[in-house]
């Protein structure tokens, strides 16, 4: 299970306190698996929402890999210009 | 041989500054931009724009164009794709509005003629009757309770709900308990801040010329900074399919960030389309100043608890941000990038998108982190005032390095933020006596970086130079970089690499040309496109030679028999292969694709000389100087471009640029005449220095540089201003007006 | 559109005033061009008067300098005997948009597109200067100052142009100066422009004109203020009441160049370092 942290505006939509303990092999999968557990997040998600695994910032990719002991943090979407 | 870790340690190539392969087109007025196309037959299109900030369309009637024989084709929202959602959907609304007008210059309907000036007559006959509706175009009076409504329904999930139809995104990161950290504070700050509107101000205007066939085939030849984004979005907005709109990039005169966006592409197609002829649209300055996307104005209020010696005990924003008539605005960026060049215990950051009577918003070089950064950093440079502080010593106190908790979640993996801190405080400007009259500013600023979807081909050529298609647009010298990379990778001079922009129809998705993440992505794409080629050559010798692939090996542009078992054969160059290529197993191409992910984050400082005339408020900037980590600079000159560049656009939106909106919600200054980017004569020479804390996640260590040259320059030129002038300036730009009035105010 | 392109003063006589239609007559087209591609104007009839010899006459003749219709920006800032009578009308063509632009554009040009914010006319007024006008009634001879009507607009009749602007010699001990404001620091329209002539006897002041620019309709006479600094030596309380009266005489509207109050203020500090200039001109010269 990957510690996982959430924005504090999304945090505001869940009951439980960070970090929550998340399961999946990759970025995708930890995101569905989010989604189902907290199933109010799933409009957040599905708007758009980038991540770093271990300090590596995850802008777009769900087949990034994501560790046992893996911190994830959720962060919105962001764009350049 | 694996290639996949290999990677240059000491650079024969990189790191040089080789010439331009553009150059001699530009400089002789050869180079082709979106304006520069035409074919036979070719008509021109025309947009009728709303006169009126906000106003139900009640009826559009073309009657008088239908006998009209110059007109060749007229088209409305009607002759769009009816079912789309989201973000297809606000183009589309943008681009040609359906029900309302919802700003000034808001599409209505187009028609093409053989000449401009026929279509132009066109225009004036087509009658639109108008409901005129109370409009808004500030943000806080957009957000207020009894705000005219721009739409309803458009809010993001975020939003809490029961608020104003016009706030359509929220925003709220951070960590710690602020509360508890002001309690520790010797000095408590707090202030609001307001910023205009911003455009780009590229220099070649938007331009296409597009056809479309009846069998629904087209072709599109336009300045943008995606042309698969085009090709992506036309096909949506007509209803066609991505890969049967084929889509050229021309040379782009300057983007920003602005030509991310798609504006007149599906106008000219549908316009194509009905008419069976190419049609050409250019914009005019003035419907590029009403119509396509500066970037958002804000009101921000910061809070910020200091102890004596510097150390920041906690921070608070919130930065509200409109975006037009649209949902979109970088309030997520700015509530991120405000805090981030500080190590907090305890932060808190909250951003809105609001909606307002204004064209949409369109990206502008790390939109979103300029103004929160003017708005923190002001506050920072007060609080050195007021505590005798050293504003470099106080930046460094509370800087983040490698494993700092960022204030928007994650650590931080290597950066440079405290080598350019270090680099200002013992370069030449710093040391250098303050005139009388001068005021002397500091700034820092962040900026994330991108990598995004990446494709190239690299193409060995039968005399053994190498052709690379890429699909971004060249917007800040990439094809003179990845040449390099190319020519260092390969062993093979400079000048036998030609690296070409390929059409939609050559390479597979290319993401837009914008986050500063070309030479990160393409680069990183590039050098394994290249090694790629290494492993095929070296494949192919060794099929020649009838050895294993284990028994050959890649050095210096050489392929080699590994170790005496193998052989006694004359090593082979990438001339030797390619000679024989079409007898050995036919051509060699090096290939990429990918979503490169591990963009490496970027911090800046600048330092600014400014001097304020008392008397009339002008401002002149005296010194500048900008310091920024590059991660790698592949050619230096590129990277002081962009610094250099960063800077000027900054000192212009500080200084002089502004949206000006009259009571009627009308832009005032939709032109360069009164929208006052600055000219040559307006800038200093602009110092740079390039920091190397090279980027974990690229071969090379690059990072990307376009964009955090601007994020500092508000606050660093506001500090300054601020020093010279007396007083606090809180609201830019700083024009002289305003820096008089807020003289009068200060003096009671 | 019709294009003309007469060789002599006499043709460009008959073929303007006989038109009947909107026309527009072209020298170094740096506003009728703009004009013409941004649609602004329409005009029936374009006539290009570069090729008439006489409109690009430069000398003295008559106790006047003599600049005709096609004489460039350029010529003028580049003529050093004129530079040192005249540097304030110089500064004003000089600031005319940009070196490029200098390059075509004229004086009667500038003066003709009427702007408030012209730069080449305060100067001009300042001096006194007059134009040479040519119709069916044969020529005459008005000053800068009465021949502007408000914005874009002179008076002239519909088969009248200007063929020359004649600036007097200059006085002795006396010299001009012109300054404007703008945000940027070229390439720009003048929030607030001022010209200054004066002359000096003993070191003060004799006589003194003061014209402010784009602070009303048409260029403003500050004759009060000229007034005030009359046999002054511009001493530290004389500036000072001349700047605000200054500020008092200027009627300027609230746009997007400028507030009201904002365009005063400016109006009052440009006066008094245009006055110091020249005055400082004035005791070289003496």
């Amino acid at each position: 299970m990957a510690d996982v942290y959430l924005w504090a505006g999304a945090k505001r939509l869940i009951e439980d306190e960070s970090p929550l303990n998340i399961s999946g092999k990759t970025v995708g999968e930890l995101l569905q698996n989010l989604v189902v557990k907290y199933p109010n997040l799933k409009n957040i998600v599905r708007e758009g929402v980038s991540c770093s695994v271990d300090d590596k910032l995850v802008f777009n990719s769900s087949t990034e890999t994501v560790f046992e002991n893996s911190e994830v943090y959720i962060f919105e979407r962001i764009s350049g210009g | 041989m694996a290639f996949d870790n290999v990677s240059a340690k000491s650079f024969k190539v990189v790191g040089t500054r080789p010439e331009r392969p553009d150059g001699i087109e530009k400089v002789t007025g050869q180079a082709r931009f979106g304006a520069d196309a035409y074919l036979p037959g070719m008509l021109h299109g025309a947009i009728l724009r709303s006169p009126h900030a906000h106003a139900k369309i009640l009826s559009i009637d073309i009657s008088a164009l239908e006998n009209d024989k110059s007109v060749k084709a007229v088209v409305t929202r009607n002759d769009f794709e009816c079912n789309l959602t989201g973000e297809d959907w606000n183009i589309l609304e943008n681009i040609m509005a359906g029900e309302k007008a919802l700003y000034d210059g808001h599409a209505i309907a187009a028609v093409a003629c053989s000449s401009l000036l026929e279509a132009k007559d066109a225009l004036k006959k087509i009658i639109v009757q108008y409901e005129i509706l109370p409009h808004v175009t500030d943000v806080e009076e957009a957000m207020k309770e009894n705000a005219p409504v721009i739409r309803e329904g458009s809010a993001r999930s975020s939003v809490p709900k029961g608020m104003h139809p016009n706030i359509v995104g929220y925003h709220e990161s951070g960590h710690g308990d602020v509360e508890a950290g002001f309690k520790e504070a010797d000095l408590i700050l707090e202030e609001n801040f307001r910023t205009e509107a911003a455009h780009q101000g590229y220099i070649e205007p938007h331009a296409c010329l597009a056809t479309m066939m009846p069998d629904g085939k087209g072709e599109v030849w336009c300045c943008t900074q995606g042309h698969f984004n085009v090709a992506k979005v036309c096909a949506k907005l007509l209803g066609s399919d991505a890969s049967q709109i084929r889509v050229t990039a021309s040379e782009i005169g300057g983007g920003f960030g602005g030509k991310t966006a798609v504006f007149i592409e599906p106008v000219a197609l549908a316009l194509s389309k009905k008419a069976t002829h190419p049609v050409k649209i250019v914009m005019s300055r003035n419907e590029i100043f009403r119509a396509t996307g500066p970037t958002s104005s804000t009101s921000m209020h910061v809070k910020i608890g200091m102890k004596k010696n510097g150390k920041i005990t906690a921070a608070e924003g919130t930065f509200k941000l409109q975006g037009g008539a649209f949902p979109g605005s970088p309030m997520a960026e700015s509530a991120m990038c405000a805090f981030a060049p500080y190590e907090l215990d305890n932060v808190r950051s909250v951003g809105w998108d609001v909606m307002c009577n204004r064209p949409k918003q369109a990206a502008y070089r790390a939109p979103g982190s300029p103004m929160a950064a003017f708005a923190v950093e002001s506050i920072i440079d007060e609080f050195c005032k007021r505590l005798k502080l050293d504003p470099i010593e106080v930046r460094l106190i509370n800087a983040v390095t490698e494993g700092s908790k960022s204030s928007y979640g994650p650590k931080f993996q290597r950066i440079g933020l405290v080598e350019t801190l270090e680099a200002a405080k013992s370069h030449p400007h710093y040391a250098a006596p303050i005139e009388r009259g001068v005021g002397r500013g500091i700034s820092c600023g962040f900026w994330f970086n991108f990598g995004g979807e990446t494709c190239v081909s690299l193409a060995l050529s039968e005399d053994g130079t190498a052709s690379l298609s890429v699909g971004t647009p060249d917007i800040g010298g990439s094809r003179a970089s990845m040449s390099q990379i190319v020519s260092e990778e390969l062993n093979i001079p400079y000048e036998k690499v030609r690296a070409t922009v390929a059409d939609t129809a050559t390479l597979g998705y290319n993401e837009i040309s914008h986050g500063s993440r070309v030479t990160f992505a393409t680069g990183l794409a590039t050098i394994k496109a290249a090694q790629d080629m290494k492993k095929k050559l070296c494949l192919r010798a060794a099929k020649v030679w009838g050895l294993d692939e284990e028994a050959v090996y890649w050095e210096e542009g050489y392929v080699k028999p590994a170790g005496p078992n193998a052989g006694d054969h004359e090593p082979l160059s990438i001339a030797d292969i390619a000679k024989t290529m079409g007898r050995t197993g036919g051509p060699i191409v090096g290939h990429y694709e990918a979503s490169p992910e591990g963009a490496g984050v970027s911090f800046a400082t600048h330092i600014v000389d400014a001097k304020v005339d008392k008397e009339t408020g002008f401002t002149s900037i005296e010194r500048y100087t900008v310091i920024q980590d590059a991660g790698k600079a592949i050619h230096p000159s590129y990277v002081e471009g962009q610094f250099q560049g960063g800077a000027a656009q900054g000192i212009g939106w500080a200084l002089n640029e502004e949206y000006i909106y009259d009571k009627k919600g009308i832009l005032q200054n939709a032109g360069f005449l009164d929208y006052r980017i600055p000219v040559a004569s307006d800038l200093p020479k602009i110092d740079t220095e390039i920091i190397e804390v090279p980027n974990p996640g690229h071969p090379y260590g690059v990072r990307g540089v376009g964009e955090t040259s601007i994020c500092p320059p508000l606050a660093a030129i506001a500090n300054a201003v601020s020093s010279s002038a007396g007083i606090r300036m809180k609201q830019l730009p700083m024009s002289p007006p305003k820096i008089l009035e807020a003289m009068d105010d200060n003096n009671g | 559109m019709k294009y003309e392109a007469p060789e002599t003063i006499d043709q460009a006589i008959d073929i303007y005033s006989k038109f009947n239609g909107s026309k527009k007559i072209l020298a170094g087209g740096t506003d009728v061009l703009v004009q013409l591609r941004t649609d602004i104007v329409r005009p029936e009839m374009v006539m290009n008067i570069k090729k008439i010899n006489s409109l690009h006459e430069f000398c003295i003749v008559d106790g006047y300098w003599k600049i005709g219709a096609a004489v460039s920006a350029s010529k003028i800032t580049k003529n050093t005997a004129f530079i040192s009578e005249w540097p304030g009308i110089a500064e004003g063509v000089g600031l005319i948009g940009s070196t490029q632009i200098q390059n075509r554009a004229t004086l009667v040009g500038n003066l003709s597109n009427a702007s408030p914010a012209a730069d080449g006319i305060p100067a001009l007024v300042a001096a006194n200067a007059k134009v040479e006008i040519v119709g069916q009634q044969g020529s005459r001879v008005k000053d800068v100052y009465s021949l502007i009507e408000g914005p874009g607009k002179l008076h002239l009749s519909k088969d009248e142009f200007i063929t020359h602007i004649l600036i007097p010699l200059q006085r002795d001990r006396s010299a001009d100066c012109y300054l404007r404001f703008i945000p940027r620091t070229e390439m720009d329209i003048a929030v607030v422009g001022c010209g200054v002539n004066l002359s000096v006897k003993n070191q003060s002041i004799s006589s003194a004109k003061i014209v402010l620019g784009a602070v009303g309709p048409k260029v403003i006479f500050a004759d009060e203020a000229a007034e005030l600094v009359l046999n002054s030596r511009l001493d530290k309380d004389v500036i000072l009441k001349l700047q605000r009266m200054c500020e008092e005489i200027a009627t300027p509207i609230s746009d997007k160049r400028g507030s009201i109050r904002f365009r005063r203020q400016v109006a009052g500090v440009l006066a008094k370092r245009a006055l110091q200039k020249a005055y400082a001109r004035a005791l070289e010269v003496s």
